[in-house]
């Protein structure tokens, strides 16, 4: 789906494309896969940057009153304000500063931290990176073996009652899950802790003790993000080596006599991980989605919840980079996976 | 899809396919055969029931209890869900969320393939570098992650049901633009469009009378699983406090539950039940839109 866009001259057929006659030759690299992927992805960030700039003035009320909070504002105050954060410049004038000051990192200042959000950014993107990437592993270690599972066994009841179960675990509402899992896991039972990061006022010995602790209160959330994305991931794999399984080079594998497991392994797992691949950077979004809704639910200090406070306190410097951010991660995450999947197989590059 | 009729369940074998006349019912006969679709149909149909049944019975939001005692009552007789932190019944909250969350999902789901159908036709069939722009701004909505936009977006307009229907709507055009391009790329060049183009029919005609009806049943597939994505938007945004304040949803109903302290005080009464509900309509959405997904793929169907 991020596929690029086909370069078909009108009228042609979509599909011998890429011939178009491309102009010198030194300029030919710009017409390459990875050029146009990377240019497409910096387009995508300064489109959000962009956006955030527009929603930002196009909000009702003045941008002054809303940093003071307050309406009764003396004169001077006021206009202390409006010159302390540039709004007495022309509108392209102050376009061109933001853009300026998001290639500097500047952020800006925290409406109610009152503290450069940068430096409420950085602790909270390295608490989602944990989060998330523990997350994912679980999701590819237990959707990759579902969805073998039910792929091998196609048409079977076994792919039945797992292809449903991984419709089922898409339905739920992952906050739903935190909650229930919260629920059964630290209030029924009390095995685990309820929400942070870590226990409260603790004073660790050791790293290894804070590690212990961390990793405890990292399991229910990162559980809640991979119950509700493993399905997925299982439903991508199943369905590719489905449609591995009726290749040629599988029922040559067959008419061989290779025993089943070798065939599985070494013929379908192994040529339907790519596009479970690609389908899987394309589920990052998501993924994201589901962190915020999880960092919420167990107040996980991360980028969720900063935007979710930043929600709740109108602070819009916040909001904005928090959403930046997370654009960026989603961004440069697909980038990565894309570029590394045309390295893998040279046919997308000419589609 | 109005007048759902529901076959007899052993309906006699090869009766869809002595009548070519009759797609629309052999769509919806393959539809009950398939496993799936038999269960998200008869979910869907209960839940249409539910949620008319709860619109017309009860007001939204219901009135609140009004001693200390009508706060988190446990399940009884009399009131078989037991109340929320206001006193209010759980189980006409319920009743009354299911038309929030279909109206919503509906809604929304109307306003993205409505884009969607629009972009996605008009690109594939004009093409050439109009194509080429189109499907990048399209390819940018795929990769901005939805649910973060849609935080931002709600929570810097006007609290309010069309503010949420509006911006789901606006955000979930992008995937079906790029299916339904793929299909009209893929009609476009057929033998029939390229007769009507010579004798000279209008290009807005031909879309409309040719190309649309050849996609519409992709698109259809694509709409149900969109609304099952919507209903769950729905539902996060209003937990998220970013619903419409004055109306109760399932999802604020868990809101309600999650700050007023449930959780901690383990009072499952007010919040197994919506999240239970919000599951089950996602997933009759789902398998619904899976199943239709298989019946109408050609390639599935040579199986």
């Amino acid at each position: 789906m991020t596929a690029p866009a086909e370069q078909a001259p009108p009228g042609s057929a979509p599909g011998d494309a890429a011939r178009a006659p491309g102009g010198r030759r030194r300029w030919r690299w710009l017409r390459s896969y990875p050029a146009r992927r990377v240019a497409q992805a910096v387009i995508t960030l300064y489109v959000v940057a962009t956006f955030n700039f527009w929603l930002f003035r196009l909000l009702p009320g003045d941008p002054a009153r809303m940093i003071a909070r307050e309406s009764r504002l003396s004169p001077e105050a006021y206009e202390q304000l409006r010159e302390s954060f540039g709004l007495n410049e022309p509108a392209w004038e102050q376009y061109l500063i933001y853009l300026t000051k998001i290639y500097r990192f500047d952020t800006g200042i925290s409406f109610k931290a009152r503290l450069p959000v940068i430096d409420l950014l950085r602790p909270a993107l390295y608490n989602t990176l944990i989060l998330t990437g523990s997350a994912l592993v679980l999701i590819f270690v237990f959707g990759l073996a579902f969805g073998i599972a039910a792929g091998w066994r196609r048409g079977t009841r076994t792919d039945t009652t797992l292809t449903l179960t991984a419709l089922t675990l898409w339905s739920l509402p992952t906050f739903w899950v935190g909650l229930m899992l919260v629920l059964l896991f630290s209030i029924t039972l009390g095995w685990l802790p309820v929400a942070g990061i870590r226990a409260v006022a603790a004073i660790y010995r050791t790293p290894f003790a804070e590690a212990q602790d961390v990793i405890q209160h990292l399991i229910l959330p990162a559980a809640t993000i991979a119950i509700v994305s493993v399905g997925s991931i299982a439903l991508i794999m199943r369905n590719s080596l489905a449609e591995v399984a009726d290749e040629d080079y599988m029922l040559a594998a067959r008419a061989r006599g290779l025993r089943p497991r070798t065939i599985l392994w070494r013929y379908g797992v192994r040529n339907a991980f790519l596009p479970t691949f690609t389908l899987m950077a394309l589920t990052l979004g998501l993924l994201m989605a589901g962190t915020i809704q999880t960092e919420v639910v167990f107040s996980w200090p991360g980028l969720g919840l900063l935007m979710y406070d930043a929600v709740q306190t109108r602070d819009l410097p916040v909001l904005e980079a928090s959403f930046f951010v997370i654009a960026a991660i989603v961004v440069l995450a697909t980038l990565l996976a894309d570029l590394f999947y045309s390295r893998l197989d040279p046919r997308i590059r000419s589609s | 899809m109005s007048g759902v009729s529901l076959p007899d369940p052993a309906p006699p074998a090869g009766q869809a396919a002595d009548r070519p006349g009759r797609e629309e019912s052999g769509v919806m006969l393959k539809l009950w055969r398939n496993g799936k679709g038999r269960i998200g149909l008869v979910l869907l149909a209960f839940f249409l029931v539910y949620g008319a049944a709860g619109f017309f019975a009860y007001e939204n939001p219901p009135p609140a209890g009004f001693t200390v005692e009508d706060r988190f009552r446990s399940p009884s007789v009399d009131e078989l869900l037991g109340t929320d932190n206001l006193g209010r019944s759980v189980w006409q909250q319920l009743a009354v969320g299911a038309g929030i969350s279909l109206a919503v999902g509906l809604a929304a789901t109307a306003i993205a393939v409505l884009i969607g159908s629009a972009a996605g036709i008009t690109s594939g069939y004009i093409g050439g570098r109009f194509d080429q722009l189109a499907m990048g701004v399209t390819d940018m909505f795929i990769t901005i992650p939805a649910l973060p936009l849609i935080i931002v977006l709600a929570a810097v307009l006007s609290r309010g049901l069309p503010t949420i229907i509006v911006v789901i709507g606006v955000t979930s055009w992008a995937v079906p633009a790029r299916l339904i391009r793929a299909e009209v790329l893929s009609q476009r060049e057929r033998t029939f469009i390229l007769r009507a183009k010579a004798i000279g029919m209008r290009p807005l005609h031909i879309m409309w009378s040719h190309v649309l009806p050849n996609v519409a049943g992709i698109v259809l597939a694509n709409a149900i699983l969109l609304t099952a994505a919507a209903v769950l938007t729905e539902a996060v945004l209003a937990f998220l406090g970013l619903g419409d304040p004055s109306l109760i949803s399932w999802g604020k109903m868990l809101q309600n539950a999650f700050s007023s302290g449930a959780t901690s005080l383990g009072y499952w009464w007010v919040l197994i039940p919506p999240g239970l509900m919000i599951t089950l309509l996602v997933l009759a959405f789902t398998l619904v839109g899976n199943a239709l997904t298989d019946v109408i793929d050609p390639r599935r169907r040579a199986e």
